[in-house]
């Protein structure tokens, strides 16, 4: 069942599209996080569902009833935001019930659904504190109650774990996830970080210059990018410019690389590929691109090898640094190599 | 060092006020300092004269209705100003703040030329009106800096859990600038209860306000009764004013 849908969507200010003819369908209980640069659109878009952004064209549907004109306090959605915004002047209990009374809950049932959000969040016993005496991913885990109380039909996440340390930041994107998976709320999660999304989305929606790229689950938009923006932004990729034809790919340098099946036939393109999927072999390797070690990166588990071909391109390697495992050093002579179905031939 | 410094700049300000108190209690005809002898007499007398406790409660009356226009209109106009972008955003900020730069003789000057053209001359409620003119500027400067401070998305959370705007005014936004909101009605009070100028020009002869009955008198008498006025109004502005400043004008959490 489609919980969601946006039609082409579109948002301008002046003559700047912010989001340009967006369309999204959401099924029931998922969450798709919109991944992208800062000046994407995403949260230009998020808070279009929201309706604190009147969208100049297309429509926005919640279980296929259009509620592009309703005002905010009647959408029935529950938005978390990245400073929080808790209210200052009022106790944690009151913070969370706030919804609750403006809903018309009756006074006698609003007690124990407070105490029931507190719970799930882990603050039972936090309600008499206010905001400024939490630290702030206590505080989050309030503004997470507050929305959750009300069980509404959606929950918009904008960036909520922005302003939380990286250890904690980690830590809430899994206790995010679990809560959303316990509740089955359809969600929207707007993040830049695209760690973040790949741990917290079902699926993912790329967005760039006010358009989804891609959408996709996180597999699909690391292993099957269908973008050079969606290759480059996602992790890393090698990407080497040059022309498709005849089903092979030649770099603009005028050197042959190994390539996947073209999509879309010949003319301009892009190879991409993943620098775990490079392999790295000894100088006078067969069917290997020879080369030079001009920078070694240690990163973490990872080392990072940059090979320059004599024809100038750089080819990124990274290979586990596990113990036995024959490692080079700068200026030796290697050799590089691919399977052909490792990469991906985009459009530009 | 800094003590003795803090207690100089102390001294250089309420050393008037100390004087003024002082001659109250004299019993020489006239103001002097230090005082001779004690009496209550200046105070009776001020009680005994209708024009001044009339004057009183006139001057009161004008600055609670005036302060009452004031802070509502401020507190509306600074909330538009600080939270709608719109075109000519910066030159309607500048222009509502403009009576504070203005001449207030200048001020009541136009005034009074403007209200015989339309009939309020003389009227209570072109006063109210005159002073709300006045003391505005200063509830619109003092809303916007604690409007300022404080994230707007509050107010979208509020909206987001399905508040009205209405009761997102009352509830969230009011308030979280209620301490720029109630300095400035202070504000608009004193400066109703202690405007000359203006008054001045627009008063008929039965509006008169306390400051122009001061001003009236001392033109043609020195006695302490000033004095003793004066030293009502210190004592009642630290019972009321300062323990309301006190109170509300410190955020709280």
């Amino acid at each position: 069942m489609i919980d969601l849908e946006l039609q082409n969507l579109t948002k301008t200010y002046g003559t700047t599209t912010a989001v340009d003819d967006v369309n999204l369908a959401v099924e029931a209980g998922e969450l798709v996080a919109f991944l992208g640069p800062s000046g994407c659109g995403k949260t230009t878009t998020l808070r279009m569902v929201a309706g604190f952004i009147e969208p100049t064209a297309g429509a926005i549907l919640v279980r296929g009833n259009d509620i592009t004109d309703l005002k905010p306090n009647h959408r029935d959605m529950g938005m978390v935001f990245q400073s929080y915004a808790l209210f200052p002047h009022m106790t944690v209990e009151r913070n969370v019930a706030f919804g609750l009374v403006a809903r018309g809950v009756p006074r006698a049932d609003i007690a124990p659904k407070v105490s029931a959000a507190l719970d799930l969040v882990g603050l039972a016993g936090f309600g008499d504190r206010y905001p400024k005496q939490l630290s702030g991913g206590q505080q989050q885990r309030v503004a997470l109650a507050r929305v959750l109380a009300l069980k509404p039909k959606l929950l918009l996440f904008d960036e909520p774990l922005s302003n939380l340390d990286a250890k904690l930041r980690v830590q809430m994107r899994h206790e995010i996830r679990e809560l959303q998976k316990g509740v089955g709320i359809t969600s929207l999660f707007v993040t830049h970080d695209q760690e973040e999304a790949m741990t917290i989305a079902d699926r993912i929606a790329v967005m760039n210059n006010g358009r989804i790229d891609q959408i996709g689950t996180p597999a699909e938009i690391y292993d099957h990018p269908r973008t050079r923006f969606v290759a480059d932004f996602i992790g890393t990729s090698n990407l080497i410019d040059g022309r498709v034809a005849g089903g092979r790919f030649v770099s603009k340098s005028g050197l042959e690389l190994p390539c996947g099946p073209a999509k879309a036939g010949d003319g301009e393109a892009v190879l991409a590929v993943r620098p775990e999927k490079v392999e790295l072999a000894d100088a006078g390797s067969p069917d290997a691109l020879s080369g030079k070690v001009t920078r070694v990166t240690k990163l973490g588990g990872l080392i990072e090898y940059a090979a320059t071909l004599p024809t100038g391109e750089i080819v990124l390697i990274h290979q586990q640094d596990r113990s036995g495992a024959k490692t080079r050093a700068l200026g030796d002579d290697i050799a590089v190599s691919w399977r052909p179905e490792d990469s991906r031939l985009l459009t530009i | 060092m800094l003590i003795a410094v803090n207690i100089l700049i102390l001294l250089y300000l309420v050393a008037p006020v100390i004087v003024v108190v002082a001659t109250a209690f004299t019993t020489t005809a006239y103001p002097v300092f230090p005082p001779q002898g004690f009496t209550f007499r200046w105070f009776e007398r001020f009680l005994s004269m209708p024009e001044f406790t009339e004057a009183i409660r006139r001057s009161a009356l004008l600055a609670l209705s005036s302060t009452t226009v004031a802070t509502v209109l401020g507190t509306l106009s600074a909330l538009s100003l600080v939270r709608y972008r719109f075109r000519g955003r910066e030159a309607m900020s500048a222009f509502m703040l403009s009576p504070i730069l203005f001449p207030t003789i200048v001020f009541g000057l136009a005034l009074l030329v403007f209200y015989s053209r339309v009939g309020l001359s003389g009227s209570f409620a072109g006063l109210v009106i005159a002073h709300s003119v006045l003391t505005t500027p200063f509830v619109i400067r003092l809303v916007m800096a604690s409007l300022a401070e404080f994230d707007p998305a509050v107010e979208e959370a509020s909206r987001n859990l399905g508040a009205g705007w209405w009761r997102t005014f009352l509830q969230v936004t009011l308030p979280l600038i209620r301490p720029g909101v109630l300095a400035g009605a202070v504000f608009a009070f004193i400066i109703s209860f202690d405007e000359l100028v203006v008054t001045l020009f627009l008063a008929g002869p039965d509006m008169t306000t306390l400051p122009v009955r001061i001003y009236t008198y001392v033109e043609f008498s020195s006695d302490p009764t000033i004095s003793a006025i004066s030293t009502v109004l210190i004592v009642a502005w630290m019972l009321i004013g300062v323990p309301v400043y006190a109170r509300f004008l410190s955020v709280k959490h």
